[in-house]
């Protein structure tokens, strides 16, 4: 068991933005949050990483709980935040051996991991560069670098396809893949639904705070009763029924 | 629409008073009067060391005069959004500016008169002045300053945005004439001067006449509320200052120096310290300053204090470092302690505050080598380096972390 949320009812201030809500995601898995905007996909990656604390409920990682064990916690998991977050003050070089002083990792092995990243996303002469100034595109290549590189067990990576070009987005959805073989577990939050339906393994979908379908596709279309239609079809159901309710 | 100014103006003045409030808050307030003062009481001993006649006094007040006028910029108060939203909005824009123009116009003619005011003993030593002579003197301050602020209208104008160069160079370059003419030749002249460059400034840079271009005037006034937030930064933490930075490739040993190796956040803070311009800006001018100050001063005791006070400034102004990545999430999901943080940070601290206190001891010494003064400074630093970093230190990061 990687990833454990029970009952988590959680949100920024007093009013509870999550309402009860459980998933889990196994180790090899990767598991797709789906939601409309607001529908609470980010407020629960947020308490996933620790930045907010749950009201009730409780969150464990490999029977590691955020509040008791932080740092071993922490150890466990890499982020890919929505919209790219980086060090005005730091080189890509810099960005990358800071990750590496972070999660303690050894650095010649972690610099291997890292060289290939690069290539991949065609960074690898850019290493003397303030990312900070980079397009979209590349910032968020920049982030993928760094989270991918650390031995993480559990991978979230929210929205992760935009302001990507088509070629990174087929290099990433491959990096999701390897690491998947390596017994990591990804969760992903998204709104490209073709990709999501084609590579996740689970879903979750999320409406007004809480879980309002989960499982495979197969599960989802028994759910709905509609069995040949594709998870935007299904999404688009479920997503109207909940604002007619 | 049409009271869109002073909406924005009250709201520009409530931003002004919350941080005026927090600026006399601060301790660093105390040393700054302490500072003035200590200004105020050296131009006092100064002046009758002074006799009538010297060569370059008239010189010097032209430069002050000129330096003067820049003092005070237009207040347009647009913000980024504004071309989008205020785009349809030609007349009203141009009734805006008129108001902007006006605030801008008292603020910059009260700083100009203080200024004013500052010079004149200066004036009445070296100078004979009759009572002519220092009315003119005033009114070609404060005309010059006003054609300055027109001029400005038009540095923000499509009309005259072709010729900014010019324009800027003009803003000098017209009030340094000004000023030549009044004090190498007559107030007076001076002043009739002054009148006719204000008539064509106002002729040519009417808002009336003039539509705004866009870009540079909220280029401009970024630029302008940014040395706002900077200066109020130096007292308190300003959220919107961020400060530059700069890549300074040749401190990359200095940055080796200071890095604690595997620590995330040692890594961290040393960067942010060496190419922020914002923090490092500071430590290394007021450092400085420190040095020639100590190294001019004779009086011991006063030597002594000043030293102990701008060394007690500089690690102030290092504090805000502590907290200057928390904006950034990573920082929370590094699997470090903030007890690993800490010690970073006082790490660091006390190899910046030593390395500092050092050149300042050592530029006491001054040009006699004056080996007493070195011995007492030295001994004081070291006191109060070991009080900084400790004492003062965790009162901070305390205060700082209950106010989380």
């Amino acid at each position: 068991m990687a990833l454990e949320i029970k009952n988590l009812v959680g949100g920024y201030s007093q009013l509870p933005v999550l309402k009860d809500v459980s998933l889990d995601v196994q180790p090899g898995e990767l598991v797709g949050l789906i939601g409309l905007n607001g529908a609470g996909k980010s407020t629960t990656i947020n308490h996933v990483i620790g930045i907010l604390r749950p009201f009730s409920g409780e969150i464990t990682l490999n029977g590691l709980n955020i509040q008791n064990e932080p740092e071993k916690y922490k150890r466990q998991i890499a982020y890919v935040p929505e919209t790219p977050i980086l060090y005005d003050e730091l080189t890509l070089r810099e960005h990358l051996e800071l990750t590496m002083d972070a999660y303690g990792l050894d650095h010649d092995q972690a610099w291997q991991r890292a060289h290939q990243l690069l290539k991949t996303f065609r960074l690898d002469n850019k290493l003397d560069w303030f990312p900070a100034n980079f397009s979209k595109g590349m910032k968020q290549k920049v982030m993928i670098c760094c989270a991918f590189m650390t031995d993480a067990k559990l991978l979230i990576v929210d929205e992760p396809f935009y302001g990507l070009d088509p070629l990174a987005v087929h290099d990433l959805l491959g990096l999701i893949e390897k690491k998947k073989e390596a017994g990591v577990a990804v969760l992903m939050s998204t709104h490209v639904l073709d990709t999501a339906q084609r590579y996740c393994d689970r879903f979750v979908l999320l409406a007004d705070g809480k879980v309002r379908a989960r499982g495979t596709l197969d599960e989802l279309r028994k759910l709905g009763d509609r069995p040949d239609e594709s998870l935007d079809e299904i999404y688009l159901h479920l997503a109207r029924d909940g604002q007619h309710e | 629409m049409s009271n869109l100014f002073s909406k924005r103006r009250q709201r520009h003045f409530m931003l002004l008073l919350k941080y005026w409030r927090l600026v006399f808050n601060d301790h660093f307030v105390i040393a700054l009067f302490f500072l003035f003062g200590a200004l105020a009481y050296g131009y006092s001993q100064w002046l009758p060391q002074l006799g009538p006649h010297l060569w370059w006094s008239r010189w010097l007040l032209a430069l002050w005069f000129t330096v003067l006028a820049q003092i005070g910029r237009l207040a347009t108060l647009v913000e980024r959004p504004d071309p989008v939203f205020l785009l349809p909005q030609v007349s009203h824009m141009q009734r805006y500016l008129r108001q902007a123009g006006r605030y801008s116009l008292i603020l910059g003619e009260l700083m100009t008169l203080a200024g004013a005011f500052v010079a004149l003993p200066f004036a009445l030593t070296t100078e004979k002045m009759t009572t002519i002579s220092i009315v003119a003197v005033f009114l070609v301050a404060v005309m010059t300053k006003a054609s300055w602020l027109e001029t400005a209208q038009g540095l923000i104008s499509q009309q005259w945005v072709r010729y900014r160069r010019w324009l800027r160079l003009a803003q000098w370059g017209i009030p340094l004439v000004i000023a030549l003419v009044t004090w190498l030749g007559t107030p007076v002249m001076g002043a009739v001067l002054a009148l006719v460059v204000l008539v064509i400034s106002v002729y040519l840079f009417n808002p009336n006449k003039l539509t705004i271009d866009w870009r540079t005037a909220v280029k401009t006034e970024d630029d302008r509320m940014y040395s706002v937030y900077r200066f109020f930064n130096l007292f308190t933490d300003v959220p919107k200052v961020q400060g530059n930075v700069k890549r300074r490739s040749w401190a990359n040993g200095l940055i080796r120096l200071l890095t604690v190796p595997g620590h995330p956040w040692s890594y961290l803070y040393v960067r942010g310290l060496v190419r922020n311009t914002d923090i490092s800006g500071i430590v290394i001018r007021l450092t400085l300053l420190a040095m020639v100050v100590v190294f001019l001063v004779p009086i011991t005791w006063l030597n002594s204090a000043l030293a102990v006070l701008f060394i007690y400034l500089i690690a102030t102004q290092l504090m805000p470092l502590f907290d200057q990545f928390d904006g950034n999430v990573f920082t929370h999901l590094y699997p470090v302690s903030f007890d690993q943080r800490r010690a970073d940070f006082q790490g660091l601290l006390i190899r910046v505050t030593a390395l500092v206190a050092l050149l300042i001891v050592l530029a006491s010494l001054g040009m006699g080598l004056n080996w007493q003064q070195f011995g007492i400074n030295l001994v004081l630093a070291i006191i109060e380096v070991v009080l900084l970093t400790r004492l003062y230190f965790r009162v901070r990061i305390k205060k700082l972390s209950e106010e989380n």
